[in-house]
């Protein structure tokens, strides 16, 4: 460890406030854009299950208005 | 000889090799990033010129790599979707681009962050960062290009075409914003000190590189993913896949 | 009131599914200043001469694009028609309208404006004034640039057309505008300038909405 204690390593020689808020926008930055790739990923499955429910839906309410004509 | 990437023209075959590489580029590329990470900002000795402040190279120099190699790759796809009519290498390509946007952000950010202590202003216009703003100007250019487009196919050419044009353009971009810095000399001075890097500094430096290069392969895959079920949400291969994946995690 | 309040749930709506297409003002906003010190160099002193003036051309340049969308979509649909056919009063649902306009294309801008003062290294003061002069100024644009859209609203090639004839209008508006940003750079006082921008923004509140009704009424016959 180079440095001696927690408070000289938060303090990076009195440079904290740049090395922090670069190491904090980097890691923010990858961590919305990995966030944003995932639910991305999540909502586009969940779309196809919808419209697949939907597609259900159609062909059972189309069954049911032919068989109320038949009767 | 390119007849093994055949097969992975169709989006099926592109996206289930996407899914069995994800795992493996994600836990590696978190590894190796937050080791590389730790090493630099806690291991590394100090440096006598800039003291703790250089250690935003391990940020700095990673991201502007990429941002580099990415908007090459960018374009490497879009000229294989260009010359072999390759719809997935136009699905690669514009999975691509934000990635690329966000690390030249970030290379900016960790630039000017890294600015304000060494020359005393957050921003400066030397050579390097107005690069780097152009090149980010150029891949939001392409993203919104290809936004623009209601038809995916033509929308996947057009934005082809630009990432092709902003690629050649890249040295020459690169070569004038020197030029016009060695005339304005007087008012930026940068020093970096890069040649002589003792090797304590340099291995993290190469592994935040590596890391970088790696996570940035994770989201790729996850990207690709989201563009190939985008184009194909109506396929019966997507249908089953939801389907899949819906039971299991019900099963959970 | 209520179909008023829909007109502008309605149009934050449709910007926010386009927000591809508002990012494009946005980004020629960022990129015309950027071109500035790449053109006359990066000493800060310069820079800081120009700086104000760069932005608010920029700033004028940028708003001509989002003003086309005005009007455009609801006229290629119909809506707008539908819109003056029904009994809201045209000059309160303009006003809407200019008001969605605003909050999507050009307040962007405004909250971009900090970044861009770096990039011309503006001082705290003179940014200060900026941002008072673009509050009080860039409804401005928004009413006045309506007017104008609503008249050539119909027309093809409208673009250019619509810069011709806004750009002299705008001329009083960035003079103030850019006065009171130098007088902030000389430590001056320059309350008489954004005064003057408040009245004019006040007097165009006013009037505007009926005037880009009647613009409307006219083309649209």
């Amino acid at each position: 460890m180079h440095f001696e204690d927690f408070s000289s390593f938060f303090d990076m020689g009195g440079y904290g406030l740049y090395v922090w808020l670069s190491f904090g926008a980097a890691a923010l930055s990858l961590l919305v854009l990995w966030l944003d790739s995932f639910f991305s990923k999540r909502t586009l499955l969940t779309q196809v299950l919808n419209e697949q429910a939907r597609q259900v839906r159609i062909k059972a309410a189309a069954e049911q208005t032919r068989n109320g004509e038949t009767i | 000889m390119w007849k093994w990437l055949h097969p992975y023209a169709k989006t099926e075959r592109s996206y289930q090799l996407c899914q069995r590489l994800l795992p493996w580029f994600s836990v590696l590329g978190l590894t190796v990033i937050l080791f590389a990470t730790v090493w630099g900002l806690a291991f590394a000795p100090t440096d006598y010129q800039q003291s703790e402040a250089y250690r935003i190279i391990y940020v700095h120099v990673p991201s502007a790599v990429l941002s580099k190699s990415l908007y090459s790759a960018m374009a490497i796809a879009a000229f294989i979707g260009l010359v072999w009519q390759v719809k997935t290498s136009f699905m690669a390509m514009m999975a691509l681009a934000p990635i690329g946007a966000t690390v030249t952000f970030v290379s900016l950010v960790t630039g000017a962050a890294w600015g304000k202590p060494m020359w005393g202003t957050w921003w400066e216009w030397d050579a390097r960062l107005t690069s780097q703003l152009i090149l980010l100007f150029l891949f939001l250019g392409v993203i919104s290009l290809y936004k623009a487009f209601e038809d995916k196919q033509q929308a996947g050419k057009a934005a082809g075409v630009m990432a092709i044009v902003g690629v050649i353009n890249l040295p020459i971009i690169h070569y004038s914003v020197q030029w016009w810095n060695t005339l304005h000399q007087g008012a930026t001075i940068m020093k970096l000190g890069k040649p002589s890097m003792p090797p304590e500094m340099l291995w993290p430096l190469l592994l935040s590189i590596l890391g970088w290069a790696i996570v940035c392969g994770a989201v790729f895959l996850l990207r690709m993913q989201n563009e190939i079920l985008q184009r194909d949400l109506r396929r019966p291969w997507v249908v089953a896949l939801a389907n899949k994946s819906s039971t299991l995690s019900e099963g959970k | 009131m209520a179909a008023l309040m829909a007109i502008l749930k309605r149009d934050l709506a449709l910007a926010y599914r386009q927000r591809a297409e508002l990012m494009q003002p946005m980004l020629f906003f960022i990129l015309v200043i950027s071109l500035f010190p790449l053109a006359v160099g990066p000493e800060p002193k310069t820079l800081q001469l120009i700086g104000p003036g760069v932005i608010w051309v920029a700033a004028i340049l940028s708003s001509l694009f989002g003003l086309e969308r005005l009007f455009r979509d609801d006229f290629q649909d119909g809506s707008l028609e539908q819109l003056m056919l029904s009994s809201t009063s045209l000059p309160a649902a303009a006003l809407v309208k200019v008001l969605a306009h605003w909050l999507t294309s050009i307040l962007p801008l405004i909250i971009l404006s900090p970044l861009l003062a770096l990039f011309l290294h503006l001082s705290e003061p003179m940014y200060w004034a900026l941002l008072k002069t673009l509050l009080l100024g860039t409804p401005l644009l928004s009413l006045i640039g309506a007017i104008a859209v609503g008249l050539t609203v119909g027309l093809n090639r409208g673009g250019v057309l619509l810069a011709l004839l806004l750009l002299p209008v705008f001329i009083p508006l960035l003079i103030f505008a850019t006065s009171a940003v130098e007088s902030a750079s000389m430590q001056l006082q320059y309350n008489a300038q954004l005064a003057i921008l408040g009245a004019m923004f006040l007097f165009s509140l006013a009037l505007a909405p009926f005037a880009i009704a009647y613009a409307l009424r006219v083309s649209q016959t």
